[in-house]
């Protein structure tokens, strides 16, 4: 059985901000379980558009009553691969992202695809799909529950790192303490926000919040 | 593991032929899998990051500065990824993709 989620959100950066910050996400004061990150593959085709494949190596983080049911040999680490298809001149970034280990008690699979807002200028539309399943026998619908619960936590820690990336696109200065909250940085960022020459017209605005 | 950023890192910023600052952030380094190639990462990643900015988005097709130093971050990867028998080989790009709907 098969959990499917979808959802769209506005990121109030443009296309280009956005993308780039992408490749920038990481480290950030919301991906403490993110302990590793690799770029293993990437080409540009022949109609330019880049293809990307990159490894992390996340914690897993279980609850109690699963920790029991698990052996205590299985591995706390959790290999992720993220590949990526970045087209700059459709203007659209395609990721699909799932977990190489750990299939049995949960496979994740997510796709997002960042476009242009066909409504908003200066404004970046992010879809993503999830599914997510589990095949351990007896335990699967408590399973699939948890994994949905944590990836929805997980997508708004994701939409967090992402926006503090954005954030800190001009260049900031390095040292930020990790108590930093995310509106700080963007308040600053919107006061030293500058347009550049081949961004939309409208000015940058203060990036939405996701709670 | 957060580090500081560097005097390079810092120099790249100030520099007067490069416009790319307000799309590369100045920031931490995150550690790759392979503990000893943690430094070739952030090479690559630096160069990657301002030639996909400066170059890729704007559809400059000349070339790719960080071929070398893609090179010699993949060398230490790839072995790293070996060693640690991290099941990532012969996985296809986008495999999961191809089985699901179109959105």
């Amino acid at each position: 059985m098969v959990k499917y989620f979808s959802n769209s959100t506005d990121i109030k950066s443009t296309w280009d901000h956005v993308v780039s910050a992408f490749w920038q996400r990481y480290p950030n004061p919301f991906s403490t379980h993110v302990l590793t990150e690799d770029v293993v593959y990437r080409e540009v085709t022949a109609d330019h558009r880049l293809f990307s494949r990159r490894l992390l190596m996340k914690t897993n983080r279980l609850p109690r009553w699963a920790e029991h049911i698990f052996p205590s040999g299985m591995s706390r680490s959790v290999y992720i691969v993220e590949d990526s298809i970045v087209d700059p001149i459709n203007r659209s970034l395609t990721t699909f992202t799932w977990n190489l280990n750990h299939t049995t008690l949960m496979s994740v699979e997510e796709r997002c695809v960042f476009q242009d807002s066909q409504e908003q200028p200066a404004t970046t539309q992010l879809k993503r799909e999830a599914w997510i399943s589990s095949n351990v026998y007896g335990f699967s619908r408590p399973i699939q529950e948890f994994g949905l619960a944590r990836f929805k936590s997980n997508q708004v820690k994701a939409m967090k790192g992402l926006e503090y990336a954005l954030s800190n696109l001009q260049g900031e200065a390095p040292q930020r303490p990790l108590r930093d909250s995310v509106k700080d940085a963007s308040e600053k960022a919107k006061e030293a926000a500058k347009s550049l020459a081949s961004a939309a017209a409208a000015a940058p605005q203060k990036p939405q919040q996701y709670v | 593991m957060l580090t500081t950023a560097t005097a390079a890192e810092n120099s790249l910023k100030n520099h007067p032929n490069l416009d790319y600052t307000s799309f590369v952030r100045i920031q931490a380094i995150m550690n790759s899998v392979g503990e000893a190639c943690t430094d070739l990462k952030r090479e690559y990643d630096q160069c990657f990051n301002r030639w996909f900015a400066e170059k890729f988005l704007k559809g400059d097709r000349n070339g790719d500065p960080c071929m070398e130093t893609f090179r010699l971050y993949q060398r230490c990867v790839q072995k790293a990824i070996k060693e640690k028998e991290i099941p990532i080989d012969g996985v296809e790009f986008m495999g999961p993709n191809k089985e699901k709907p179109e959105s």
